[in-house]
Parts: C-alpha cells; sequence; structure tokens
C-alpha cells in the first residue's frame, strides 16, 4: 500500500484504573499506520483492547502515553470527519428514522430543508425509505443498523470506524449488511477502520487485517488481495485465503489472554 | 380476504359481547350489594349514625345538588387542585433540571433533599395554616409541595439517568454543550419528568382536601369534615362520593396523558412514588 496514511498511531498506551484502585494497561506501544481510503480490520478477542483503539481513534478518550495524529495534523477533538458506529445501538429514541439521521447535519446547523433532503436520500440507499417515520423502538435489528448506517455517513465523514456493527444480528442479516457496507464505501475514498472478532468477516470485508492479542501486541499484519465483492465461502476454504486464515486464528488462540480479567 | 375479513368480524362480536357481560356482571354487583345494603338498613340491621341508608346518602347528594353547595364547594377543590399541581410540576421540573446539570451540586444536596421529600407533607399542614392562613392559598400551597417533590425526584432521577453512551455518540457529531442539553438531556430525562408529573396528578388533589381538612370553610374536605362534626354520616358519605368522582375524572386524565407519553417509551420506569 502506498497510499499516505490517515492515521498514525504511534507507541499509544492506555491505562484504565478500575473501581478499587488498580491499574490495568489496556493498551502498551501501540504503533502502526492506516492508509487513506483503505478498509482495515482489526481482529482480536474480547480484552485485547481493539474497541480502546476506536474509542482512542474517535477522541472518546486520550491515550494515557503515545500519540494519535492525523493527516491534516488537527489535534481538535472531536473530529468532524469522523463517523462512528458501535456495536450499541445510538439512535435517539424520541426521534424518528429521518430526524435521526439529520441529527450530525443538524448540529452542525444544515438547514432543515437541505438536511432533510440528504437524511431521505441516505435512508433511501440503505433501504429504510418506508421506515424514515418510524421510532427506534419500531425497528427490527437490522433496520436499526441501517438506520445507524444512514446517520454515521449523513456528514460524508472520510473516515469511518466501525465498532463490531452487526455483532448482534443473524448471519444471514449480517452477510446484507457487509455486502451493503461495501457497496456504500466502494469508490468512496473513505478510510475505515473495522473491530471484529470474527475472522471470517474481517478476510470478508478488508483490505488489511491487524490481529491483536492481548494489550493490543500486534500478532499479524497482513494485506490481503484487493478484489472484491469476496465470496463468503471463498474467504473460508480458499486456497488464497486458508493460511491466513490459519494465521489469524493462531493469533488468536494463542493469545495468552488478559492477565487481569477483562471486563471489557 | 373474506375469510380474514369474517375473522376479525366474529373476533370483535366476541369481544364486543364480552365487554356487555362485564357490563352487566358490575351492574348486578352494584345493584345486589347496595339492595341488600337498603334492606339491612330498613331492618335496623345497621345502624343509621354509623352507616347510613342508600337512599339517605342519596337525598343527601341530592339536597347539595339542589342548594349548589356541591358545585361551589367542588369548584374550590378543582381550583386548588389544578393551581397546585401547576405550581409544583412547573416548579420540580425546573428544579429538577437546575440542580442535576451540576451532579456535584446534586451529591451534596441529596440528603437535605430526601429528607425534606420524606416528611410526610400532611404534617406540614398545621404550619402551613400558621403561615399562610386557611384561606384557599394554604391548600394550593399544600398540594404544589406534594406535588414538587415527587416531579422534581423523577426529573433528577431522569436527568441522572441520561444514557451516556447516547451523550458521547451526540458529541462525536460535533455538538456544542447546548445541543446535548436541549436534544439529549431535556427529552432523555423529560419522559422520567412526566412520568413524575402523572404519578403526581392525584396527590395534588390529596394535599388540596387534607388542607381543607385541616382548617377550611369551603371545598369537598370541609363539606366532609363540617357534616361529620354534625353527625351528619349521610352528608359525609354524599361529599365522599363527590370526591371519588373527581379523582375518577383526574385518573381519566392521567391515563389519557399515559396514552400520550407511550408513543416511543418503551416502558414507564417509574422510580420514585409519592408519600
Amino acid at each position: 500500500m502506498t497510499a499516505a496514511p490517515a492515521i498514525v498511531l504511534r507507541d499509544v498506551g492506555k491505562v484504565f484504573v478500575r473501581d478499587d484502585g488498580t491499574a490495568v494497561a489496556v493498551l502498551e506501544h501501540v504503533t502502526f499506520e492506516i492508509a487513506a481510503g483503505s478498509f482495515v480490520c482489526l481482529v482480536g478477542r474480547s480484552g485485547s483492547g481493539k474497541s480502546t483503539i476506536l474509542n482512542m481513534i474517535a477522541g472518546l478518550i486520550a491515550p494515557s502515553s503515545g500519540t494519535i495524529a492525523f493527516a491534516d495534523g488537527i489535534t481538535k477533538r472531536p473530529r468532524l470527519d469522523i463517523g462512528y458506529l458501535t456495536q450499541k445501538e445510538t439512535l435517539l429514541p424520541w426521534r424518528d428514522v429521518l430526524h435521526n439521521v439529520a441529527m450530525p447535519l443538524e448540529v452542525r446547523g444544515m438547514n432543515k430543508a437541505e438536511r432533510e433532503v440528504r437524511a431521505r436520500e441516505l435512508i433511501r440507499r440503505v433501504g429504510l425509505a418506508d421506515a424514515e417515520k418510524r421510532y427506534p423502538r419500531e425497528l427490527s435489528g437490522g433496520m436499526s443498523r441501517r438506520a445507524s448506517l444512514a446517520r454515521m455517513l449523513a456528514s460524508d465523514p472520510a473516515t469511518l470506524l466501525l465498532d463490531e456493527p452487526f455483532g448482534a444480528l443473524d448471519a444471514q442479516l449480517r452477510g446484507d449488511l457487509q455486502a451493503e457496507l461495501l457497496q456504500l464505501w466502494g469508490g468512496s475514498g473513505k478510510t475505515i477502520v473495522f473491530v471484529t472478532h470474527d475472522i471470517d468477516e474481517a478476510l470478508l470485508l478488508a483490505d488489511r487485517v491487524i490481529a491483536l492479542q492481548s494489550g493490543g501486541r500486534i500478532a499479524v499484519d497482513v494485506d490481503l488481495p484487493r478484489a472484491r465483492p469476496r465470496n463468503p465461502r471463498d474467504v473460508r476454504f480458499g486456497p488464497e485465503f486458508i493460511a491466513l486464515h490459519e494465521q489469524l486464528l493462531d493469533a488468536l488462540t494463542t493469545d495468552p489472554g488478559v492477565r487481569s480479567v477483562a471486563t471489557a | 380476504m373474506n375469510a380474514t375479513l369474517s375473522a376479525v368480524e366474529s373476533r370483535r362480536n366476541v369481544r364486543a359481547r364480552h365487554n356487555v357481560r362485564i357490563l352487566l356482571a358490575r351492574s348486578v354487583l352494584f345493584v345486589v350489594v347496595v339492595g341488600l345494603w337498603q334492606i339491612g338498613s330498613a331492618l335496623n340491621l345497621i345502624d343509621a349514625t354509623v352507616v347510613p341508608s342508600p337512599l339517605a346518602i342519596g337525598a343527601s347528594l341530592l339536597k347539595i345538588i339542589v342548594n349548589g353547595q356541591l358545585v361551589f364547594h367542588a369548584w374550590i377543590t378543582i381550583q386548588e387542585t389544578i393551581a397546585g399541581f401547576l405550581i409544583g410540576a412547573i416548579g420540580g421540573i425546573v428544579l429538577g433540571f437546575a440542580i442535576g446539570r451540576y451532579p456535584a451540586l446534586a451529591e451534596v444536596l441529596d440528603p437535605f433533599i430526601l429528607a425534606i421529600y420524606s416528611v410526610p407533607k400532611v404534617a406540614l399542614a398545621p404550619l402551613f395554616v400558621v403561615w399562610f392562613g386557611i384561606g384557599i392559598f394554604m391548600k394550593i400551597v399544600l398540594a404544589a409541595v406534594t406535588v414538587l417533590f415527587i416531579v422534581f425526584f423523577n426529573t433528577l432521577a431522569g436527568v441522572r439517568n441520561v444514557d451516556r453512551d447516547l451523550v458521547d455518540a451526540v458529541w462525536l457529531m460535533g455538538a456544542k454543550p447546548r445541543d446535548v442539553l436541549f436534544k439529549v438531556l431535556v427529552p432523555s430525562a423529560m419522559s422520567w419528568a412526566l412520568t413524575g408529573v402523572r404519578i403526581s396528578i392525584p396527590y395534588a388533589l390529596i394535599g388540596a382536601i387534607i388542607g381543607e381538612l385541616i382548617a377550611s370553610n369551603r371545598g369537598i374536605g370541609y363539606l366532609i369534615s363540617s357534616a361529620a362534626a354534625a353527625y351528619d354520616t349521610a352528608g359525609v358519605f354524599a361529599a365522599l362520593i363527590v370526591l371519588t368522582v373527581l379523582a375518577m375524572l383526574l385518573n381519566a386524565v392521567v391515563d389519557e396523558i399515559d396514552r400520550r407519553l407511550s408513543k416511543w417509551k418503551v416502558d414507564a420506569s417509574v422510580s420514585i412514588r409519592g408519600t
């Protein structure tokens, strides 16, 4: 990959202090770069610190040590060119789909007519045109995710952070949404950092897969063939993926585990 | 299509027939109980000075309807209830948000607020008589204080229970503090606040009635206490019937509010009930 790095993590460490006062080092000396326009998957077991990395890139929490830098050198947080889709649903329950999707534009002061046109277009693209007046509790799991995807894309962010976004969906729906995500991303030039514990998902989606072990230790960092769309069956059994799959699985299963009974 | 329609139709019929039967059963129950009561009174099995006959109560009720006392006193009580409710509800919401926005302040005030909240408001009535006299204002204050604490507590709990993840999500969109307040905190806590408002409505009536019972010369509470003082139990029962109807009307208002609130709310999580 030759593209310029969009995000650079240098020697990043994160220490959380638990309620009983003991400190837990979730990440230690994590260093890697993310190329602009690439689709990077971070795979790791729970407690490997992968979500913490996303939270730090998003600016929700600050690193305890080291730096996270963006290509434009802006250090102000939150960055407005980042879209973040968490595993937990964060649609506002008192707003219908249309007003949820328009929310990022609303807080940036776009006028009502303009933002609703844009929100409707995105709602249509994620296949929720018939549901724009529904409230979050009236949506199925898949529909909520689609609405969240649309909301994330509303402000047209250059970087998308996704934290196990499809983890709670059934396999069929997950496949549909993975395909839709690739379609929405394709040709957009957006940089994606996608966290998952599912090796198949990583191999299906990413340009590059980074396997994290506890403490954020990078066990595997590998570029994938760029051809898409990939067949879910191929990434599991296809000859060019089988070695990769094994390598990643090894990285996760030989993980000595989180020393401190991780809660995350 | 036809089959479905007729299935719906017949389900509706079953439902309607069921409702008629329930209504019938209730009417029969009412007539039988009141009838037995009347017979018992007529045979002197029930002491009329303790429990007057339904006919005597009816006559007493008719008397206050005809001479205009019912409307006069009920209107006083309704005014006290509504005024007390409005003052208490608005004050409770404003106070809840004001203190809830400053978690440290809320934490400092916690035990004091709880102490005041724990005092049965009825016990304050004599003090309010001293402070505000025995006029309508004292009843309004008593109703307002009762309502205020219920609404305030629920609002405060709502502000404290705002989902941090929602706040984070909106902050990440680039929202200003003002947006976070009005687009996340207020709507999120508002459902709690309104739950408090809903619960507090009957307490406004209770506050007003207790104020009237303690010291007054008008209102339903006064009707009850003055009839009792004259050993006019029929008059007491008649006033109680008026009070029951008033309370049922208020409950109907509460149900209507509930229905409108349930639009997006999944569960009306009620944390604290009034005393």
